[in-house]
């Protein structure tokens, strides 16, 4: 008897003994799947089979460990990988058929299993084919390198050097990466001649501690944002072909940029064409990066202006210079949002670039604001953070998930914001002289006015505001008559106004 | 949305792609988690020992030889016995839990404190001892016959303590099998420690001493009826005498705390009696190690036992 011939006898004895000892059929895609492999990884993950063993590494094991965490469950699950405290299961409760759905089942609390939408074999023949395209794509990138090298054209990071060698027109290779993982490879050219962007290889994938999709939407930001700074056209165009001579061939739009399409609502018309006109790539754009209606309604009469374009916001917005909320603030209260968005107004423009630094000093107080709510110092994403933030004409309306305590209140008291808590936030971080107290019952003033009073209102100034005397007395003057909370974030506009001047300077480099 | 980090690729990424996609598929590289003595406890809950003595029940089904073939692993057979032996686990298995379908143990992991380390599967040589307890009986050394009767509740892979009080202090002895007679719970049960050896000789380890203490301990507080060491082949001369040092010390102890109270109930003519031993502790070491097997068999002496060539003979 061969070893073959034994090894297989001995798996269909494995299949038979798991069926009589989970007292269930397994449906024919898992037994071939087993038969063929005992247990094996797909997409680097386990899928656990045969021999049966008595701990997590064979599905027996796992089915038994799930059967004993849930026994609210009916016992046609059948557990093929366990990580963490979530169980990867094959459903057979409704009968075997050719093929069985996959759910997965929190091992931590009573929560029904989830449907995830896909067959045991589509998800095998998917991961197949995933792995398939990437080791192929692999290759291309490897090809686009040497000819890099070839044509002296290469460039490390590591190496430090000032200026990529590369023009638009070259290939060139990008990788996104999330916490050092590689979510993204992009090769991609613009293509001068038909004015559109050329793409060879898009593969992502997602970063397990973020939701689903961020790496092709990353990777689609990048790749929309270079069309946007180089060509006249948003066109992408996909191929595939020799990367040096040659002719090359249309390749379909990779599906993970269509589903991601069709999730904020953009239809592609030409996915098999591997063409992304210019208005689906707006759209698409203006989706990726969140430009709400609102937004868009705001930008209108810019761009009939000719000010500046959705396009080129979004692009701003895509570099993470300004946010969506911060854009959309400075769009409802600057006279010249583009001299603060885009920087376009300089220190020599002496009144405009003060108007901007005031603005300017509002949202990034609001930011700071943000940043201690959520005990954390990334800026980059402070408006994603737990704290809800939303423009609402001149003020803030800033809404907290967790229960936070606020020590930035005058007169030492601290503000409790309880989950849910709306406040609503006049920010005037502002440089008064000491006898300007006046202005501070003025701003409290006006924002009583502006508010009905069924939210927490609070007036943010920067720390230079302690300079006028007695601002406890002030403070608590304001909280009675007009019930406003005083806050002074520990900042002072010394400390405000470079990072709005680097951020105006960054914003003044882009395409607007 | 995760912010990501854009750079332009240089060959050293696509190395590392690469040579993440290229690592060793196997289940092992992703570790299992650990799981708990008492989740493995409630694991095994979910098997049905039924359905094992079924899947065992016809040797010639695909399931039953599978099923065979994991008993092997699981029980460490393969490794640690003679493979004439390690063949005979699965009709262990049958014959065990078809007598005893609720004998802790087996496929039942024993409570922590009882049952520290156990792994709810029982040792290769423990089950064969088992099954072959059931099948017939054996003659200890002190002349008892040995046997697991249907109506006795066997216990598997338990501790026992060493010390009735101290728990800590006494250590523990290893009770592979504990036999509760007739399945009465609230009597000292008889332990059984299987030793196996494949060349058929078992001989003195350096951990006996410290056992044989405990043992000693726990039949002079009465915590077990009897003790019994038990083997496939025979013991060795120095294993015996070693025994015997220690059965000295035990009717020592008999005669010093018990010996003129006891009345010998099993003992019911003055023939079957004969002469009450009235043994002066000083003479005790007078007498030979088979003496003092054959006094302790006679008055139902408690001391520590052997019974040899336990095994299932077709």
């Amino acid at each position: 008897m061969s070893a073959t011939f034994a090894a297989t006898k001995e798996r269909q004895e494995e299949i038979a003994l798991l069926e009589e000892l989970l007292d269930v059929r397994l449906p024919p895609s898992y037994r071939r799947f087993v038969y063929d492999q005992g247990a094996g990884t797909v997409l680097g993950l386990p899928v656990l089979g045969v021999p049966v063993s008595l701990d997590l590494t064979s599905a027996w094991g796992a089915t038994a460990y799930l059967r004993s965490k849930r026994p609210d469950l009916e016992p046609g699950l059948i557990a093929i990988r366990i990580v963490d405290d979530r169980a990867l299961c094959l459903d057979v409760r409704d009968g075997v058929r050719e093929d069985a759905e996959m759910v997965e089942v929190s091992l931590s609390d009573n929560q029904s299993a989830r449907p995830l939408g896909v067959s045991f074999l589509d998800y095998l023949n998917a991961a197949t084919d995933r792995e398939q395209r990437v080791s192929v794509n692999l290759e291309r990138i490897r090809v686009h390198l040497a000819n890099q090298a070839r044509n002296r054209k290469s460039y490390d990071h590591k190496s430090g050097a000032r200026q990529p060698p590369f023009k638009a027109r070259d290939w060139r290779v990008i990788r996104s990466c999330v916490h050092d993982r590689v979510v993204g490879l992009v090769a991609l050219r613009h293509d001068r001649r038909r004015s559109e962007l050329e793409v060879d290889v898009f593969i992502s994938t997602d970063h397990p501690d973020y939701e689903p999709g961020h790496g092709c939407r990353g990777l689609l930001i990048v790749l929309l944002s270079d069309a946007y700074r180089n060509g006249a056209s948003m066109s992408i165009s996909f191929t595939d072909g020799p990367v040096e001579g040659g002719r090359r061939y249309p390749a379909r739009i990779p599906n993970e940029i269509v589903r991601l399409a069709e999730s904020i609502g953009v239809r592609l018309s030409a996915v098999d064409k591997g063409q992304i006109r210019h208005p689906e790539a707006v759209e698409l754009y203006a989706g990726l990066v969140g430009i709400s209606s609102k937004l868009r309604d705001e930008i209108r009469g810019f761009e009939d202006a000719g000010r500046f374009s959705l396009l080129g916001l979004a692009y701003l917005i895509g570099s993470r210079i300004w946010t969506q909320a911060q854009a959309l603030w400075f769009l409802q209260n600057a006279a010249r949002p583009e001299g603060i968005l885009f920087g376009v107004d300089t220190p020599e423009q002496r009144p405009a670039y003060e108007e901007a630094l005031l603005l300017g000093r509002a949202v990034l107080g609001i930011e700071r604001l943000c940043q201690r709510l959520r005990h954390e110092t990334d800026e980059a994403n402070w408006e994603e953070s737990d704290t809800t933030v939303t423009p609402e004409g001149l003020l803030w309306r800033l809404t907290c998930v967790q229960k936070t305590t606020l020590d930035w209140a005058v007169g030492g008291r601290p503000l409790v914001l309880h989950p849910g808590q709306s406040i609503l936030v006049l920010a005037s971080p502002r440089r008064p002289f000491p006898w300007e107290d006046h202005k501070i019952r003025d701003d409290a003033k006006a924002l009583a006015s502006l508010s009905d009073g069924s939210l927490q209102r609070c007036l943010l100034y920067s720390s230079d505001v302690t300079s006028i005397p007695n601002m406890p007395a002030i403070a608590d003057e304001v909280r009675r008559e007009h019930c406003v909370e005083m806050l002074v974030m520990p900042a002072s506009i010394r400390d405000l106004d470079p990072e709005i001047a680097k951020r105006m300077a960054q914003a003044g480099r882009l395409r607007r | 949305m995760a912010d990501g980090c854009n750079l332009y690729v240089s060959e050293e990424d696509v190395r590392q792609i690469a040579a993440s996609l290229d690592r060793p598929r196997l289940i092992e590289d992703i570790s299992p988690p650990d799981l708990k003595p008492s989740q493995v406890r409630e694991m095994l809950e979910t098997v049905s020992r039924d359905k094992i003595v079924n899947i065992l029940e016809d040797r010639s089904k695909p399931a039953a030889r599978a099923m065979g073939r994991f008993l092997m692993t699981a029980t460490g057979a393969q490794e640690n016995l003679n493979p004439e032996d390690a063949r005979r686990i699965p009709d262990a298995f049958r014959d065990v839990l078809k007598d005893h379908p609720s004998a802790l143990g087996v496929f039942v992991r024993p409570a922590g404190l009882r049952g520290r380390g156990s792994s709810g599967i029982l040792h290769g040589a423990e089950i064969l001892a088992a099954q072959a307890l059931q099948r017939g009986e054996f003659t200890t050394s002190t002349g008892y016959r040995l046997r697991i009767d249907p109506q006795d509740e066997p216990e598997f892979g338990l501790k026992h303590a060493g010390e009735f009080v101290e728990w800590k202090r006494g250590g523990t002895i290893e009770t592979d099998i504990l036999i509760h007679r007739g399945g009465r719970l609230d009597l000292p049960p008889i332990g059984i420690d299987v030793k196996y050896s494949k060349r058929g000789h078992y001989d003195v380890k350096p951990e006996l001493p410290a056992e044989l203490t405990r043992i000693r301990n726990a039949l002079r507080d009465g915590q077990l009826d009897r003790f019994v060491f038990v083997t496939q082949g025979e013991f060795t001369n120095p294993f015996k005498k070693v025994i015997g040092a220690v059965n000295r010390d035990l009717l020592i102890d008999w005669m010093n705390e018990k010996g003129e109270e006891v009345e010998y109930e099993h003992l019911k003519t003055s023939e079957e009696r004969g002469p009450v031993p009235n043994l002066d502790p000083r003479t005790i070491d007078d007498l030979a190690l088979d003496e003092i097997l054959a006094l302790a068999g006679k008055y139902r002496i408690p001391v520590i036992e052997t019974c040899e060539h336990v095994r299932v003979t077709q």
